[in-house]
């Protein structure tokens, strides 16, 4: 009865491994249809490293107290802002070093634009529809998101004393005017255009519009970092070109699945059954961890990313090396194969248990510190460690149950495990 | 199936610790000579300054060395039929050649400042400029800019006068790629100083963890180790003039990682032996050679693995890859060798510095699992 519930359930496992195999890394075309089926580990989002792309680290002129994090945070959704426009939607914008930014931009045929678009902030300016400017950043006090009477979002400006007084001017003169709009603009770029119907006095004035939170928000934060008139030196720029990387990503593939192949003779080799049930494992580790670096947004499969996997694949491996050395010794010495198994994963566990926490330690301190593509190393070492943790563990050890009642009588042999020679 | 056990031997590699070290030091020893005589090979990341990367088609008998010399003198001023440049960059840098599936890249390195005219220039320098539309950007964004427009039609033009391969392909037509980097001081020193920070926090925090789960002593010996695997990867990777960049940072941490996952498997052996009664009376280094010998099989295995993905990796990656798969089978072999040859000495040796050979730890009394341990050596 056992041997037939565990031939069942190893089935539907191979099944299983066969069909989330084939999803991770195949794709095809789909049958009646004009999409194509793309494998999860092509969604991994790869580094630009990887991709090609661009890179600058941003410096900003200030003079004295450096920026607060409110400001710089306001500047980052400006920069989105004006990137997204210029139709780079993918581009990711992080602190570095507390006050510097760094920009990476896949597939950049035009760096130059790019670095126009970042080096400038442009002037904040209020203008009237014939060009003349009646307001600029240094009127505007802040920007904020507010709701009006009907809830819906409006943009809140508040101005300085002398920018209340050129406002109140502002508005007279547009209010009279035939077409009666006012334009904002950032640089060169007109970021609103409200309409005046009449002269606003007052230290605030709010533009309304059909905006949901995230417009009024990101129009907020461009006119509120227009204000501010922050200027950038790009202290490092780099322009990577895709050929570099690619095939850096298949070469990687071959290598390692050829590789897994040669880890599996090894382990049939010196471990029989228990090392089929390590294999297994290992195929199963392959799989949640593909599935695992597509599902987590933070995950950035970059160059040393690559690396930090293959250490991961070194480290599955050894789990299982030192849990199986452990059940060899526990059965030379005189125990059932039963209890040499469950003596083996137990004293087992503390050494690898001690042995990839410190690694975890390690990867979560180059996680915090470290910035590109060293942190996405550290991710993917943080990530395959723990999943390389749980299947050598776990899974094999469910695996190497499943297998007992198959092995019959003979499972010391089938696990390749001998008594001391007396 | 095979049987790789070395249960019942005995091997005295603590008693030939010395040996072990000398050969370790001779190689450190010739990795430092070898810094101080020919440098290792900075990459960009860690020296301020501009990287041009021109990428060509690697046609049939293309004669990579003189393009190689050609370009790197046409930075330093000398153009294309002798006529001669304002601007001279520093080129004392080496270039980078690497070759990727038909295409070959250069990496042509310039420093920080520039003779123009004669007269020596700083290229950090920001331009102050209301009216340049490179007000801001730094004297080295701007002349790099130029390069890099300026060297793409005198590559075609040298590719279509020199490379007979394109004597029918008109000149606007050769496949030729520039992309540049530059990098400034403050981001050079951000980087060295994150990496050096961040490598310091992690072995501190690791030394932390072994001294609470075992002792101060097996902590010290462990970042012994972990010090010689990285100093043997330093000097093999200036041997072999490996670019010193971020991708080489990541495989020293790589490195990092398994030397310390492997020396910990070797110290959890000795404090498990420690706390077995029948080791009561057994020197520290009889104590270590059998938790080295008891974990040998374990120590070949790992390495044997994790080498055998590496080496296929070399083997089927680009050459950037290579750059980054050499340093991490260089600390591989290192690692191995310090964890299996040294780590257990350096523990027998710190004991005995400090004097506490021979002094054994608690054993954790009326609790089930010492009995399975106790079952477990008294074969």
């Amino acid at each position: 009865m056992k041997k037939t519930k565990s031939i069942v359930i190893l089935t539907i496992t191979a099944l299983l491994i066969v069909f989330f195999g084939v999803a991770c890394f195949f794709s095809f075309p789909l049958p009646n249809s004009v999409y194509d089926y793309n494998s999860v580990f092509s969604s991994i989002s790869k580094g630009i490293d990887l991709e090609g792309g661009y890179y600058a680290v941003l410096e900003p002129k200030v003079d004295g107290d450096s920026l607060d994090q409110q400001t710089l945070d306001n500047v980052i959704s400006t920069l989105m802002q004006r990137l997204s426009n210029k139709g780079y939607t993918e581009a990711t914008i992080t602190k570095q070093d507390v006050t510097n930014l760094r920009v990476e931009i896949p597939d950049v045929d035009d760096p130059d634009e790019v670095m126009t678009l970042l080096g400038s902030q442009g002037k904040l300016e209020f203008r009237d529809s014939s060009g003349t400017v009646y307001l600029t950043g240094e009127d505007v006090q802040d920007a904020y998101v507010g709701y009006d009477n009907d809830s819906s979002y409006v943009v809140v400006l508040n101005f300085t004393a002398r920018g209340a007084d050129k406002f109140a001017d502002a508005t007279k003169t547009i209010s009279e005017s035939s077409n009666k709009t006012m334009s904002i603009y950032l640089g060169d770029q007109e970021i609103s255009a409200p309409t005046v119907n009449s002269q606003i006095v007052g230290p605030s004035a709010q533009i309304e519009g059909d905006f949901d939170y995230e417009r009024a928000q990101s129009l907020a934060a461009v006119i509120s970092s227009g204000a501010l008139d922050i200027d950038f030196n790009i202290s490092e720029s780099r322009q990577i070109s895709a050929s570099l990387g690619e095939g850096v990503v298949n070469n990687a593939l071959i290598a390692a699945g050829i590789g897994l192949l040669v880890i599996f003779a090894i382990l049939l080799i010196f471990y029989g059954g228990m090392g089929l049930a390590a294999s297994i494992a290992l195929l199963i580790y392959v799989i949640i961890y593909v599935i695992v670096l597509a599902v987590f947004p933070w995950v950035q499969l970059t160059f040393p990313g690559i690396a930090g996997i293959i250490l991961s694949i070194g480290m599955a491996v050894d789990a299982n090396v030192i849990i199986f050395e452990r059940i060899k010794d526990e059965y030379a010495s005189g125990k059932t194969v039963l209890s040499a198994i469950q003596v083996g994963f137990k004293r087992a566990f503390i050494t690898i248990f001690d042995a990839n926490i410190t690694t975890i330690l390690a990867s979560v301190v180059l996680w915090i510190l470290c910035a590109g593509s060293i942190r996405g190393f550290a991710i993917t070492l943080f990530l395959g460690t723990l999943v390389s943790m749980f299947t050598a563990i776990v899974v094999t050890r469910w695996l190497i149950n499943l297998f007992r009642p198959l092995a019959g009588e003979k499972e010391d042999k089938f696990f390749g495990l001998k008594r001391r020679d007396a | 199936m095979a049987n790789l056990s070395f249960r019942d031997k005995q091997f005295k590699i603590v008693n030939k610790f010395f040996i072990f070290l000398a050969v370790s030091l001779v190689i450190i020893v010739a990795g430092v000579v070898d810094i101080l005589v020919r440098g290792m090979n900075i990459g960009i990341e860690f020296s301020a300054g501009a990287s041009i990367e021109v990428t060509v088609e690697d046609t049939d008998g293309f004669n990579d060395k003189q393009f190689r010399e050609t370009f790197e003198n046409w930075l330093a001023g000398d153009r294309l039929d002798g006529e001669k440049a304002d601007r001279k960059f520093d080129v004392s840098r080496n270039t980078q050649v690497s070759r990727a599936s038909k295409q070959i890249t250069y990496e042509f390195r310039i420093g920080t400042t520039v003779v123009e005219n004669g007269e020596t220039k700083d290229l950090t320098a920001v331009i102050n400029d209301e009216n340049s539309e490179n007000n801001g950007k730094t004297l080295l964004v701007e002349y790099v800019a130029k390069i890099r427009d300026e060297i793409l039609p005198d590559v075609r033009k040298y590719l279509s006068e020199n490379e007979s391969y394109y004597k029918d392909v008109d000149q606007d037509d050769i496949d030729v790629s520039v992309a540049v980097h530059t990098i400034d001081n403050s981001v050079m020193l951000y980087t060295i100083r994150t990496t050096f920070i961040a490598g310091a926090v992690a072995i501190l925090v690791i030394l932390a963890y072994i001294i609470i789960r075992f002792t101060w002593i097996s902590g010290i010996a462990a970042i012994l180790a972990l010090i010689h695997d990285v100093a043997i990867m330093v000097a093999c990777t200036t041997f072999f003039q490996i670019p010193v960049n971020s991708t080489f940072i990541a495989a020293v941490i790589t490195i990092i990682g398994y030397s310390i996952n492997a020396t910990i498997v070797i110290f959890d052996k000795i404090r498990e032996l420690e706390r077995t009664p029948s080791f009561d009376d057994v020197s520290d280094t009889d104590l270590a050679n059998k938790a080295i010998t008891s974990t040998l099989t374990r120590s070949i295995l790992t390495t044997l693995t994790t080498l055998v993905v590496i080496l296929l990796l070399a083997l089927f990656g680009t050459a950037a890859i290579r750059e980054f798969a050499l340093p991490i089978i260089f600390g591989l072999i290192a690692g191995a060798y310090s964890s299996v040859l040294l780590a257990g000495s350096f523990w027998v040796y710190l004991r005995k510095l400090f004097k506490q050979s021979g002094k054994r730890m608690k054993r954790k009394a009326s609790k089930k699992s010492v009995k399975t341990e106790i079952e477990s050596v008294n074969q």
